[in-house]
């Protein structure tokens, strides 16, 4: 699984670390990010597979970073994660403008989350190749 | 024998009655005589002879200042209150995700162990203590709705597109055989707060989900009556007494078995409805079910 590189967003410190620590030992190549502006800092200069994200950022929310990404084709697969269904309108928009393929509602549990990504990297090698 | 002066001690000492507002009724009319009363704490004097059209306008006068007192009292309490409470939830739901993702985690790893996967007490466990934080979380939800203290930003709602979003998730969470359907024209807005519909709601249709036994049905409509938009969320469930019904919007009410209604759903669906200056209305029956209304003024 270690060519499919995997990024993941969140602001909660907590959830971040739990995330990256589940994903290593399941050996995925993932790697996260708390603040936005740094993410797309690393989207800049390196391409993601696939982009797991918080709708909800500091600075930069996560529809516009992962709408810089799209603009310069730094990812490939995107997953938006969003409290409840309150943001009925975020969703609507980042699946209108094909920024994510995917939204998992928060909280989400670690199994629910992997099942996401999962589906997105058997995608990701399709879309490969199909190359 | 007592004088009014002593009188007016005893009665000062008395928790219940010190802050009942003391008129001396007097002949008496030397400066030092009125300083005594005065700074013995009446708050005014009548004097002798005097009439009855005096009397009257210094009692109102002083009733009316009470009542402002009261209402500022009561006023100042609730701010303080809303405070404390709104501080506390916003504490509460930090160290709760806090505890949240890790003891996923745990779950997560143990339950994909060999030795624990087939454990049914284990699963049923973090089960118990899953529903546990879900509860404690949708009560900091609620909280935080019903003491928030900035601007409520209102914007054009679009009842169909809300109800529909609102149903749908609540249709996935159902373990009894319920139909839940709506009814709502789709070229029906109101103006108001999303967050704060979706809170009315949700608390509704889920009071609606227990209020039914075995199986039954729940429908949310939307339709416009004269000047108002009534929005009503209908059960077929269990009804609410007549005893109960004067009681249901209170705080802590609840006739939810123990450990299983907080008795703030409606308090708090009440509270935010008058925050939006909406009316809400119940009808119900015993045995037969129970109609919410929220009357939306255009």
């Amino acid at each position: 699984m270690d060519d499919i590189k995997i990024m993941f967003i969140d602001d909660e410190e907590i959830i971040v670390d739990v995330v990256q620590q589940y994903f290593s030992e399941h050996n995925y190549n993932i790697k996260v990010y708390t603040d936005g502006e740094e993410a797309l800092e690393e989207l800049k200069s390196n391409f993601y597979d696939i982009v797991v994200a918080d709708y909800k950022l500091p600075k930069i929310s996560g529809i516009d970073l992962l709408e810089e990404a799209k603009n310069r084709k730094a990812y490939a697969y995107g997953i938006l994660f969003t409290a409840y269904f309150n943001d009925r309108e975020v969703v609507d928009t980042a699946l209108g403008k094909q920024l994510v393929s995917k939204v998992v509602e928060k909280p989400f549990k670690l199994d629910e989350l992997k099942a996401a990504i999962d589906e997105a990297i058997l995608e990701v090698k399709r879309m490969k190749q199909e190359k | 024998v007592m004088d009014g002066y002593e009188f007016f001690e005893e009665v000062s000492k008395n928790e219940g009655y010190k802050d009942i507002p003391f008129l001396f009724l007097t002949a008496k009319t030397t400066q030092d005589e009125k300083i005594k009363g005065l700074a013995s704490g009446a708050i005014d004097y009548i004097y002798k002879p005097f009439s009855i059209d005096e009397f009257l306008y210094k009692v109102s006068s002083i009733i009316n200042n009470q009542n402002i007192k009261q209402a500022l009292y009561e006023k100042d309490k609730f701010a303080t209150l809303g405070m404390l409470v709104g501080g506390i939830a916003h504490e509460i739901r930090n160290p709760l995700s806090n505890i949240t993702a890790p003891l996923d985690y745990i779950r997560t790893t143990l339950l994909e162990m060999d030795y624990f996967k087939e454990n049914k007490l284990l699963k049923k466990y973090f089960g118990y203590i899953n529903t546990g934080i879900m509860r404690i979380d949708s009560l900091i939800d609620n909280l935080r709705f019903l003491y928030y203290k900035g601007e409520i930003d209102k914007e054009e709602l679009s009842l169909k597109k809300i109800i529909h979003s609102i149903t749908e998730v609540y249709r996935g969470t159902l373990k009894k055989p319920i139909v839940l359907s709506y009814k709502v024209a789709s070229e029906h807005y109101i103006t108001g707060n999303k967050e704060i519909l979706v809170q009315i709601l949700s608390n509704l249709i889920s009071n609606a989900i227990d209020a039914i036994e075995k199986d039954g049905e729940i429908s949310v409509t939307a339709e416009k009556v004269k000047e108002f938009t009534d929005i009503r969320v209908r059960d077929t469930g269990c009804g609410i007494s007549k005893n109960d019904l004067p009681y249901l919007f209170n705080a802590f009410f609840t006739r939810k078995e123990a450990g299983k209604g907080t008795g703030l759903g409606l308090y708090i669906v009440k509270e935010l409805a008058l925050k939006m200056g909406w009316e809400i209305d119940v009808l119900s029956e015993e045995g037969k079910g129970t109609e919410f209304v929220i009357k939306v003024r255009e």
